[in-house]
């Protein structure tokens, strides 16, 4: 199985493709308007376990795959 | 190989607001750090019922002084003892609205915490017997072993014993060097993506810590105890913190 860490760089790396993507989406809207990232919120879904006898990774009921999830909240301008 | 699933959420949040105005890449991390326990806590009850209030008040405080006796019989202190005085309920377990089915009478009940301390803790076997001899001892005499909210997290079912230590502060600290420990490299992530470099970190909100974290909130009955973190486990407590860390770019 591949490290937890591992997993999370790469729904880091999807979620921002997703909101680069969205912030092209509204920069086209507004061509006469530049369109600036102000601020980005990274916010790791908790992995930690509520059971203490469990480790602290992600956990799956499912035998053939694990989900993690990240969520960027991105504030942008348009100037 | 698992095959692994990413899911993944973004937002976009347009500027409306002009508070937030400032550049800055915040990450939500999360720190931990185990403790060894120092301190268990037994969760019993002293619980008597009766037709009328004042008879099930007489009857409890009969029952309350018995238990207290029997302790200090068995060798426990007052330091280790702590009832949390009587309380009156409608009797047994059921909800009762006006207009509906009306109670028959009272229960009056006394939550009782016994602590025993790390001299006991060193040998679990010598723990469990001293356990099971307080338990056996005060339930002979009417103390009813409770289900707090410790219990739903162990996998085992009800517990009725919380470990615990007395002062956290040493392990709180290194659950916040360890949050710090992994939000950086993720702004780091963050920033290399926007093609901006991190210059030092604004501001950092503790967002979650403790009981607060476990519970949601003061609303249950652990506040009774003084003790921020209780794991069901004698060889671990887990001391955990969330923090929101605000970093500056340019």
């Amino acid at each position: 199985m591949r490290e937890a860490s591992e997993l999370y760089e790469v729904a880091t790396a999807k979620a921002w493709i997703d909101a680069e993507m969205r912030l092209s989406e509204i920069a086209a809207a507004a061509p006469d308007k530049k369109l600036e990232i102000v601020s980005v919120h990274y916010d790791r879904l908790p992995g930690e376990s509520l059971i203490e006898e469990l480790p602290d990774e992600p956990k799956s009921s499912r035998p053939d795959a694990v989900e993690v999830a990240v969520r960027l909240r991105i504030r942008y301008a348009l100037r | 190989m698992q095959r692994l699933i990413l899911g993944l959420f973004s937002f976009l949040i347009g500027l409306a607001a002009q508070s937030d105005l400032r550049p800055a890449i915040q990450v939500s991390s999360a720190g931990k750090a185990v403790a060894k326990p120092d301190l268990a806590i037994a969760f019993l009850q002293v619980r008597s019922s009766a037709p009328l209030a004042n008879d099930a008040l007489e009857q409890n405080k009969k029952k309350v002084a018995e238990v207290k006796a029997k302790l200090v019989s068995l060798g426990y202190k007052d330091e280790q003892i702590r009832f949390t005085g009587n309380r009156f309920s409608p009797t047994g377990q059921g909800m009762y609205y006006p207009g509906g089915q009306r109670p028959t009478g009272f229960d009056v009940y006394n939550n009782l915490y016994v602590t025993l301390d790390a001299s006991d803790l060193k040998s679990i076997d010598g723990f469990n017997t001293k356990l099971g001899t307080l338990l056996d001892e005060l339930s002979k005499i009417g103390a009813q072993t409770i289900n707090m909210p410790i219990s739903s997290i162990s996998m085992g079912g009800a517990s009725v014993v919380a470990f615990t230590v007395r002062d956290a502060a040493a392990y709180e600290k290194k659950a916040y060097q360890d949050a710090m420990d992994k939000a950086r490299p993720i702004a780091d992530d963050i920033a290399k993506r926007m093609k901006v470099a991190i210059t030092g970190i604004e501001s950092v909100n503790i967002a979650q810590q403790g009981r607060q974290q476990m519970y949601g909130g003061p609303a249950n009955p652990l506040d009774e105890l003084p003790y921020e973190y209780l794991s069901s486990s004698i060889d671990e407590v887990p001391v955990r913190v969330r923090l929101d860390v605000r970093y500056s770019y340019k």
